[in-house]
């Protein structure tokens, strides 16, 4: 792809397989070590990302450390409109399934007032207790329009 | 369909999100084959409201693991490529299509198109290679002691796995048969 240089990848999990088999055996990486990972980068000037995206990150904690590296990112771009793209996929449950923490939740929350583009599926988008709308906000915004 | 457009613009106009894109989404619409799914997404205008778009495609019926990730991944690549065949859309921010630009012409819709058109072609291929591998869906048949069940599972997850390193083609140069659409 023209004009695509990917940087590093940042692992939040380091497991022999997906949890989709219903075992598995590894290690979750820590928030410390999530941070400690992109102040390497940084110290060694790998830092200049035009785009970032987030995908599985099973507790609230290291996604509260994704997410303060993205909107360091998104802070650092502001000088120059478009140079950064957080891509957030607020990825927490299907077909039913929570399959993150509970805390995860309101983190995502937070964190998308400052994604670029997010990419909830069906079951994220409706997640209850209404994950995007507080519900007597949402029916007072649909009498307004 | 109504609610689900009402639910993009609230989210527009509530989190300030520039670009959204429901992904997998159940609808029934007389105008749907039965088995299929769609994408939702818009990119909203400078005051905030939704463009909405949608794109129909055949479902397979079959649990596959990982697409998700996958529809992210190939998201990030061609949205940015939609983006920089739009002379001037990279240097804006948050690569937000001037108001004038229609749903059907977003660089997210045409990017979506893209992610799919090789979603398709991967998840059919997979689709394919279970059945010549003969891989048996029965994972909790009659006589099955619970360790023979517990294989079966974890072999079907194995066989349910996305063939995306066999078919970079469809990857890199997918066949676009699913189209942008109006909600």
């Amino acid at each position: 792809m023209p004009g695509l240089n990917p940087g590093a990848e940042e692992l939040t999990w380091s497991l022999g397989n997906h949890t989709g088999y219903g075992q598995w055996t590894g290690s979750r990486v820590s928030a410390q070590e999530i941070t400690d990972l992109y102040r390497g980068l940084k110290e060694s000037y790998l830092d200049d990302f035009d785009m970032m995206l987030s995908g599985y990150v099973p507790g609230a904690e290291a996604l509260e450390a994704v997410g303060r590296i993205a909107q360091e990112l998104k802070e650092k771009g502001k000088a120059k409109p478009g140079s950064f793209f957080w891509v957030l996929d607020p990825v927490m449950g299907d077909n039913g399934t929570l399959y993150v923490a509970q805390d995860v939740v309101p983190m995502y929350k937070s964190l998308i007032p400052h994604a670029d583009l997010i990419l909830p599926n069906q079951f994220e988008a409706e997640y209850p207790p209404p994950f995007f709308f507080h519900h007597t906000t949402f029916c007072h915004f649909l009498t307004r329009i | 369909m109504a609610s689900l457009g009402l639910a993009i613009q609230a989210m527009h106009q509530f989190y300030g999100v520039p670009h959204i894109v429901i992904t997998s989404v159940s609808l029934a619409h007389p105008d749907h084959p039965d088995a299929s799914l769609s994408v939702v997404g818009s990119t909203m205008t400078s005051s905030r409201r939704s463009r909405p778009f949608k794109i129909v495609f055949p479902a397979i019926d079959c649990y596959f693991s990982g697409t998700g990730d996958m529809f992210a991944a190939l998201t990030v690549v061609r949205i940015r490529e939609a983006v920089w065949n739009s002379p001037g859309l990279s240097e804006t921010e948050s690569w937000r299509s001037p108001d004038e630009v229609d749903a059907l012409e977003l660089p997210l819709a045409k990017a979506c198109e893209r992610v799919l058109a090789s979603m398709h072609e991967v998840l059919t291929k997979t689709r394919e290679a279970m059945g010549r591998a003969g891989v048996s869906v029965e994972v909790n048949g009659k006589g099955m002691s619970d360790d023979d069940k517990k294989k079966a599972r974890l072999l079907k997850s194995k066989a349910a796995e996305l063939r995306l390193v066999r078919h970079l083609d469809s990857l890199r140069l997918p066949k676009v048969q699913f189209h942008p659409a109006r909600m």
